[in-house]
């Protein structure tokens, strides 16, 4: 694989060459700083850019000029990650050694045309397609609830902080939604398209250098936007836990714990928590929480942790029978409080690491996870494969139970089941 | 060792049956930095009356059991599991149970033959245990309660108890609370002596290692396990009526935007000389064509906001019968209905529409050789449907043309449906 770099006046392009996959990857990734109004106004242009635009102006058009291009695919997607909202405009094309090499200019042309030609008329979206979008979107917000898990994570975090962007739908906000208008929404576009920070990422077996010159002459950003910020947010800070509950629509009960991770170094985040994560409640079915609660306690499908390192924090999640609440309760606190006094062996740590390094590993198989890193990488200074997989070999127990001691319950939360 | 060769690419499946039976599938990929390797049996949970060889009398074993049994398999007999041996090496292993399948699926970078191994002597050597019969059954308790709250999950098997009256795909895979109370070590061993033998199972190896190598591995594993001699194994048929059990119900959830499923019962006779690959590749273009995003019928829809986004078809070859389905959100469902029923009734296939369709397929089944993990399913799929790999599927593709697709969409008939409907809750 050949790493390459190419510098723009207004953004920049890096590519890897390969010619390992079959198709050619491409991703113009946005960075905007993470509010609930941005997620919600992202939600909506990212969903109207894609579903039309002025030379395609219905999703019909658009779909069969696409499938013209051997099934070329465009999507958006908005993610928080951390104070920064990641908005990738993501295109996948057949590899034109299997088509035409024009195809190479005509589908990128494609998705530039749709990002700086949208079906806008006199400043403002067009009205059925705005209209039919919000609806959708407002759905989306809507739908949150008919996932117990996602939903009870996020009412967790806003008991803490019923105002931090942790706690937001990642889809918005519906008040914030309904205040939008076509012409909200046309300035808000303008803004971002002046304003975001942008790269863009390809990936495929192309002649690099003519990729580039096809992207200047389509990428035609007007500004240069300022510098990005650390995209950590603030640590949370609560001096004694939070322990909520609400009776729901559902048969089981969902439980929740959210755990604070303060006072990290990079190496600890980087590599020591994930470890930790993978021993504790994550990654392989041996883990410490899936052993004392499904394995020998029966309680559960499924309980898993997972380490947000951007939002500083660890989240516990497991749907179970409301009467087992109080035991599964007292296990979770048994296996941590085991792990805090050093009761997991050398064997569990190599495994754990073992397994991370897998991980990492299958991301080489598949362009779209090396592109996430080629993109954390960038935004985070988060290191090559190689040096990851060596920083990890060199976790350490001590260095484990270093980092037990930093995480600390902050919030209980539970979503209780009863319903037949 | 033969090798299969898909027409029209640089694509080979190696293929060999070994000398006990059991059928070997590798798709090696000098371009992969991992592997993936599934054991897969010919036992689902439609599986629940069978029996072995002579045998004359059928055993009978509850709903659920071939994922029960799926569950128990990772058990050792030290009082272990197999998730450890795997968790040393760093892989990632998992299992599945389907209406007609069982696979084991180990994904890793390195030790091949060691988690090759694994995988052949954990599926070979099961261990049923009361005590661990009856801890299991609290586990998959809770799993069935976790589908009772996922609304796509109460969709899809509603409407499946409703559409069939003795098809077991009327059953739910994981039986129910009451169906896996019923459950004993009997049970297991019972099926596992019937179906877990080397002839109804089949390994399909996929992604970096040498298939040389592998069958080496293999055969030598193979050849130090007492093999069970493979009698022929018959599973007690039914004989699904066309038309529905149950053609309307409504349930309610606590969801966002109310959740409609349409599905239609066709018989099989109407589709002359046509194999069943070609006849799912047909109705894939027209459902594709008729009611895709490329669809006039689908703009209309959004148009007259009877649908949020899309409409999810699927169509799939059962025993008895052809099943096309249709899945959308919707707050209008009997305008959607409607429209869908007047719309299967008024289809004609342009050559245009054949054409544009022809190129998805045929980009989507080069890009499927990316994922080793989508290649092991096709050849998964080909092997459970068809009992060999479609190596003409290009052909299939390049040979499409709208007076067949016009003559396959002359056979669907919209007499024997059953709709499934969720509704907001109303208190």
């Amino acid at each position: 694989m050949k790493y390459d770099q190419f510098t723009n006046d207004t953004y920049n392009l890096y590519t890897i060459e390969t010619n390992k996959f079959k198709n050619i990857h491409l991703e113009l990734v946005f960075s905007t700083p993470a509010t609930v109004e941005n997620l919600t106004y992202l939600s909506l242009l990212c969903s109207c850019l894609v579903e039309n635009s002025k030379n395609y102006p219905t999703r019909k058009e658009l779909t069969r000029r696409l499938y013209d291009l051997y099934n070329a695919n465009i999507y958006a997607v908005s993610t928080r990650v951390g104070n920064t909202i990641l908005s990738n405009f993501i295109l996948d094309f057949l590899d034109t050694k299997y088509t035409k090499k024009e195809l190479l200019d005509e589908s990128i042309h494609m998705l530039f045309d749709m990002i700086f030609n949208p079906l806008v008329i006199e400043k403002e979206f067009d009205e059925d397609t705005f209209n039919r979008v919000k609806k959708r979107i407002a759905n989306d917000i809507e739908a949150l609830k008919e996932n117990p898990k996602e939903s009870s994570i996020l009412e967790a975090l806003k008991s803490i902080d019923e105002g931090d962007i942790r706690s937001a739908n990642a889809t918005g906000d519906i008040d914030i939604l309904n205040d939008i208008t076509p012409k909200k929404l046309y300035k808000f576009y303008q803004n971002f398209l002046e304003n975001s920070n942008r790269d863009i990422y390809v990936i495929g077996s192309c002649d690099m250098k003519q990729v580039d010159r096809i992207i200047r002459k389509y990428a035609t950003f007007k500004s240069i936007p300022d510098k990005r910020d650390d995209i950590f947010l603030d640590e949370i800070n609560i001096k004694k836990e939070k322990s909520t509950s609400r009776n729901g629509n559902i048969t089981q009960t969902n439980l929740v714990q959210i755990y604070s991770c303060n006072n990290l170094t990079e190496y600890e985040c980087n590599y020591v928590v994930p470890i930790f994560n993978m021993l504790w409640g994550s990654g392989s079915l041996e883990s410490k929480l899936y052993k004392a609660l499904r394995e020998d306690n029966s309680l559960c499908y499924n309980v898993s942790t997972f380490y947000q390192k951007y939002d500083s924090i660890l989240v516990l999640h497991t749907a179970i029978d409301e009467a087992s609440t109080k035991l599964a309760l007292k296990l979770i606190n048994n296996t941590l409080s085991a792990m805090k006094k050093g009761d997991f062996s050398e064997e569990d740590i190599t495994n754990a690491k073992n397994l991370l390094i897998t991980s990492l590993q299958l991301s080489l198989d598949s362009p779209n996870r090396l592109i996430d890193m080629y993109i954390f990488k960038n935004l985070t200074g988060l290191p090559d494969i190689d040096i990851r997989i060596d920083d990890i070999k060199n976790i350490t127990k001590n260095d484990i139970m270093k980092i037990i001691k930093k995480i600390k319950l902050v919030c209980n939360y539970r979503v209780k089941g009863a319903k037949k | 060792m033969k090798s299969i060769v898909y027409n029209s690419t640089d694509e080979k499946v190696y293929y060999e049956k070994l000398s006990n039976g059991l059928s070997v599938y590798m798709y090696p990929s000098k371009q992969a930095r991992n592997f993936y390797l599934t054991y897969n049996v010919k036992f689902g949970s439609m599986d629940t009356e069978f029996k072995k060889g002579k045998e004359k009398k059928y055993k009978t074993v509850p709903q659920g059991t071939a994922h029960f049994l799926e569950h128990q398999m990772f058990q050792e007999d030290d009082g272990t599991t197999a998730f450890q041996k795997f968790a040393k090496l760093g892989s990632s292993v998992n299992a599945y149970t389907s209406y007609k399948q069982t696979c084991y699926e180990v994904v890793a970078s390195d030790h091949f033959e060691e988690n090759l191994d694994i995988l052949l002597d954990y599926v070979g050597n099961p261990v049923f245990k009361q005590n661990s019969v009856t801890k299991e059954k609290g586990i998959i308790k809770e799993e069935i309660k976790m589908y009772d709250n996922t609304p796509s999950a109460v969709l899809n098997f509603g409407l499946e108890y409703n559409l069939n009256n003795v098809d077991k795909h009327k059953f739910l895979i994981s039986g129910t609370v009451d169906d896996i109370k019923e459950i004993t070590p009997e049970d297991l061993q019972n099926s596992y002596d019937t179906f877990y033998t080397p002839s109804n199972m089949f390994l399909v190896l996929t992604g970096k290692f040498s298939p040389h190598e592998a069958l080496g591995i293999i055969k030598r594993n193979q050849s130090q396990k007492d093999i069970k001699s493979s009698s022929k194994i018959t599973v007690r048929q039914t004989r699904e009526p066309i038309e529905v059990e149950s053609s309307y119900e409504e349930r309610e959830m606590d969801i966002g935007i109310p959740k409609l499923k349409i599905a239609y019962k066709i018989e099989k006779g109407g589709f002359k000389n046509l194999s069943d690959t070609e006849i799912k590749v047909y109705l894939d273009l027209i459902l594709q064509a008729k009611f895709g995003p490329t669809s006039d019928f689908l703009e209309k829809m959004l148009e007259e906001n009877l649908i949020m986004y899309d409409i999810i078809t699927t169509r799939e070859i059962r025993d008895d019968y052809i099943l096309i389905s249709f899945e959308a959100e919707t707050e209008y469902k009997e305008e959607l209905i409607d429209s869908i029923r007047q719309e299967l009734k008024n289809i004609k296939i342009t050559k245009e529409e054949v054409e544009r369709i022809k190129r998805v397929d045929i980009a989507n089944f080069i890009m499927h050789f990316n994922d080793i993990i989508e290649v092991a399913e096709d050849i998964q799929d080909d092997i459970i449907t068809n009992g060999k790999i479609v190596e003409d599927i290009l052909d299939i593709y390049n040979g499409l043309n709208a007076t067949t697709a016009n003559k396959v969409a002359g056979t669907i008939k919209t007499d024997n449906e059953s709709i499934f409907y969720i509704n907001r809750l109303t208190e």
